[in-house]
């Protein structure tokens, strides 16, 4: 047992440490394009973290994420736009204006992706199993069609930011700073989701994913655990969608696309659900396996969907399981 | 908004609905008896319109498309059926869901491969072009007709295929109990292959059917296959006479929303934005009727209570 | 006469034509074991649900420390003071014991929303979980996961989650199911003591343990009480024999 588990703890160190590795590497030799690759990987890894929450530690299948992580890209966006523009968002009742300063837009995009999941969640949350899954990916399609159909920030085509927004003392635009502030904010999204997961509240999320009849039975009401995680979950993939939309300075509707829930799900049983690095790793694992597949073929999605078919039909549990030797099965 | 175009859309917004029946029927049959969500579904409904457009362009035979569309889209069916899907029916909703997206990955990239990116286009079949006038003076497009006609028809021939058939009683049997029918000695991997492969020509007649409507085109199906899902959770999972009731209401108050509420608007509010607050609030429209439904049934209007 | 602290008067809970529960009053009283008994089919299982809040009786009221609980849903039941066992042992297979009972703790102490803090290392959670865990013959086996647990085990972890809920009553769902002789030897002398914490409304088949421990029964038959008074009583009554014992005729 000692053993395994300080194996897997070796196992995590690196997977977190990879990417500043890769990083370093990249900076020595001038390969700015990894450089932005591993802030891709951070980005996402931090958006899949986040709706692992729900799904590995709660057990909510939500199909429906990519609206979060849209959310908090169009908040960016929007804020950002309106900074360009100088052009108050609103003047009644009271004024607001844009900002360039990243960590307002997070502020910003953490509380509205939170008030988003409040708001699907208190739906989608009556339901339990398939009603779940499809609830939350026809929520996540409304918020779609609504971005392509809302004629005010670019529709279908989407939104420019044209200028990445700042950091107080650092030089956003290069590519390092903002990957350090990417990573910076992935290590600590990592740590909030160990400390929620190992708190009575993460004891009480494990229980209601596991026996909410018996959650019920010691006086804990299950919804109310599994609407704080779904809440807190929406919150982080949403913080993750307003540096995407940095790391592009670009947000369209393909951000709240069915595609994107799904890739963010992907990402997780890749690397193993309900295990802390898990989505880090299996984010880095796509995005390498879409990059080396996409230089050989443009049909790589092709052969993607074929790995991703032998993952989950033969190889349960995940890289980070494979990885620590322990054949474990999420559930 | 005059009366005769309520009624044409009223009519349009019936033949979506008819096509999401067809769709959600298969997805409905599939969850009742095998207890799948299967996302690959709209899948099956491209291979339907590609087959159809394919084979009609080849030979020049609408119906020997339509008759190909069926085809096809019941052996990718039952060929997914065996390989893939009846490895998944003892696992969780999470590796339905990956497997099952996986799939649609494969799918698309594949016939994107095979067809290239460009959309395929098919005319309306010569015998089913052009108007004819119903009561009321309404001129209304022929094929569209005939589409309704098609779905009420299989709609009813299902519902007695369920209800009075052998095979029917062992669907019903199957959503019951799943235990009981494979006791009784019925062959159930042939069953589940069947019913597979019935929901994915049902679905690929959809695609075909709409083929000559709107181009045919990779990734043409998910957005029809979550319209679906809405339909089911109005509808009651399970439920083939749910399924039915919730297509006519999507497909209705998707249609008459969209053509009417930028005009409803504009009655209080300036043209620019009525057409603004009215089309993004059509464009939400089925979803809020979802969200209502499931306030007031969690389990749909034909689901079963928990 | 004392208070009860548990009662129905005369609740009814149909399913169609099938009246499960008719007009059942029922009472418990401090430091008393109240059993529950009757063949299956009697309507033992509808009238528990309706105690623990699963389900809401179609007439009568469900009384609890005074007032009226109707109302009132599985959790808040828990949390006034109800706590259950289950017939089919009901635990968090993939927690440890310990863990399981810290949970029950956590519950019971109406404190779930704390994100920070390791619940590993909160003592809050942690002492008194490990107390009661002894307190169910388990103190040894507080690092196993339940699911690796023996089902006599798995018995008495259910009982020590209940006693982590210091509840006013116990409801106890045939705890001696499925367990050997032995086992239910062990059971019985811990439920025997557990009376004097709380009263206990004990839904039974193992007669001898019933006949050990119960100062009350009452007999359930075809969603009616047939009979109701002491051990003695109960014994000796010819229609309980006969309906439910299977004698006489």
């Amino acid at each position: 047992m000692g053993f395994k588990m300080s194996r897997e703890r070796i196992v995590d160190l690196a997977v977190l440490l990879m990417l500043p590795a890769a990083v370093l590497w990249a900076s020595a030799t001038g390969e700015t394009f990894t450089i932005t690759l591993a802030t891709r990987i951070a980005i996402l890894a931090i958006a899949a973290t986040g709706l692992n929450l729900a799904l590995g530690n709660g057990g909510l299948v939500s199909f429906g994420h990519a609206a979060f992580f849209g959310a908090g890209g169009y908040v960016c966006g929007i804020l950002a736009s309106h900074a360009f523009t100088s052009e108050p968002l609103m003047t009644v009742p009271f004024l607001i204006e844009g900002t360039k300063s990243m960590p307002v837009i997070w502020l910003v995009a953490i509380v509205v992706s939170a008030l988003l999941a409040a708001l699907i969640g208190l739906f989608a949350l009556r339901t339990a199993g398939v009603y779940f899954i499809m609830l939350t990916l026809a929520f996540a399609q409304m918020i779609y069609y609504f971005a392509i159909s809302f004629p005010g920030y670019g529709g279908e085509d989407g939104l420019p930011t044209y200028v990445r927004n700042g950091f107080p003392g650092l030089n956003t635009l290069v590519p390092l700073p903002f990957f350090i502030v990417c990573f910076v904010v992935l290590a600590l999204v990592i740590w909030l989701v160990d400390r929620f997961t190992h708190s009575r509240f993460g004891l009480a999320l494990a229980a209601a994913r596991q026996n909410g009849e018996r959650l019920e039975a010691v006086g804990i009401a299950p919804f109310r655990i599994r609407y704080v995680a779904f809440i807190l979950s929406g919150a982080i993939t949403g913080l993750a969608g307003a540096l995407y939309t940095d790391l592009n300075r670009f947000v369209s509707p393909s951000m709240l696309s069915w595609q994107t829930s799904g890739e963010l799900i992907v990402f997780i049983i890749l690397g193993g659900t309900a295990r802390l690095f898990g989505p880090l790793l299996g984010a880095a694992l796509f995005v390498v396996l879409e990059n080396t597949l996409g230089g050989w073929t443009e049909h790589w999605q092709f052969f993607v969907g074929l790995i991703l078919l032998g993952v989950v039909l033969f190889a349960r549990g995940g890289a980070i399981a494979f990885l620590s030797g322990k054949a474990s099965h999420h559930g | 908004m005059t009366w005769t175009l309520i009624a044409e859309q009223a009519l349009n917004g019936l033949q979506f609905g008819v096509m999401l029946f067809l769709m959600a029927a298969g997805l409905t049959l599939i969850f009742g008896v095998m207890g799948l969500i299967n996302l690959a579904h709209g899948s099956l409904y491209m291979v339907g319109a590609f087959a159809c457009a394919a084979v009609a362009a080849a030979t020049g035979s609408w119906w020997l498309g339509v008759a190909a569309s069926l085809v096809f889209a019941a052996a990718a069916g039952a060929v997914v059926e065996l390989a893939v899907i009846r490895r998944l029916y003892k696992r969780d909703h999470l590796d339905q869901v990956l497997a099952t997206f996986a799939l649609i990955l494969v799918f698309s990239e594949g016939t994107r491969w095979l067809f290239g990116s460009f959309p395929l286009y098919l005319s309306v079949p010569q015998g089913l072009s052009g108007a004819v006038t119903l009561p009321g003076g309404i001129q209304y497009p022929l094929f569209r007709l005939f589409i309704i006609g098609v779905g009420l028809a299989l709609a009813a021939g299902l519902m007695i295929f369920i209800a009075r058939t052998r095979v029917g009683a062992r669907i019903r049997a199957g959503q019951s109990d799943r235990e009981m029918i494979s006791a009784l000695g019925v062959n159930i991997d042939r069953l589940y292959t069947l019913v597979f492969a019935l929901g994915a020509a049902l679905a690929g007649l959809a695609g075909a059917l709409v083929a000559s409507l709107q181009s045919v085109q990779v990734g043409m199906g998910e957005p029809v296959l979550i319209l679906a899902f809405v339909v089911i959770i109005i509808g009651g999972l399970g439920s083939i006479p749910g399924a039915f009731v919730g297509a006519l209401i999507v497909g209705l108050s998707d249609t008459l929303g969209r053509s009417m509420l930028p005009a409803l608007f504009a009655q209080f509010m300036e043209p620019s934005s009525a057409t603004a607050v009215g089309s993004s609030l059509s464009s939400m429209l089925i979803y809020i009727v979802m969200a209502c439904v499931l306030v007031v049934r969690p389990t749909g209007l034909f689901g079963a209570k928990h | 006469m004392v208070e009860p602290i548990l009662s129905t008067a005369a609740i009814t809970k149909r399913f169609g034509a099938l009246t499960a529960c008719d007009a059942v009053d029922f009472d418990l009283r401090a430091g008393e074991i109240h059993a529950l008994i009757g063949p299956n089919g009697a309507g033992k299982s509808t009238f528990i649900r309706q105690i623990t809040g699963e389900q809401v009786p179609d007439e009568g009221e469900v009384s609890f420390d005074g007032a009226n609980i109707n109302a009132l849903d599985v959790p808040r039941r828990s949390a006034a003071g109800l706590a259950r066992t289950f017939q089919i042992s009901s635990l968090i297979d993939d927690f440890t014991a310990l863990e399981n009972v810290m949970l029950a703790v956590q519950g019971h102490s109406r404190r779930s929303f704390s994100f920070f803090r390791r619940a590993a290392n909160d003592k809050a959670l942690t002492e008194p979980a490990m107390t009661h865990l002894t307190d169910a013959g388990l103190g040894s086996r507080a690092n196993e996961k339940a699911a690796s647990l023996s089902h006599g085990e798995r018995r008495q972890l259910e009982l020590g989650m209940a006693l982590a809920l210091k509840p006013k009553v116990f409801l106890m769902d045939e705890p001696m199911a499925g367990i050997g002789p032995g086992g239910s030897v062990v059971l019985t002398s811990i439920l025997d003591g557990l009376r004097a914490q709380a009263p206990i409304l004990l839904v039974e088949h193992d007669m001898d343990a019933v006949f050990a421990l119960a100062d009350r029964v009452t007999v359930l038959v075809g969603g009616k009480v047939i009979a109701h008074g002491s051990v003695d009583d109960i014994r000796s009554d010819p229609q309980v024999r006969e309906a439910y014992l299977g004698e006489g005729a």
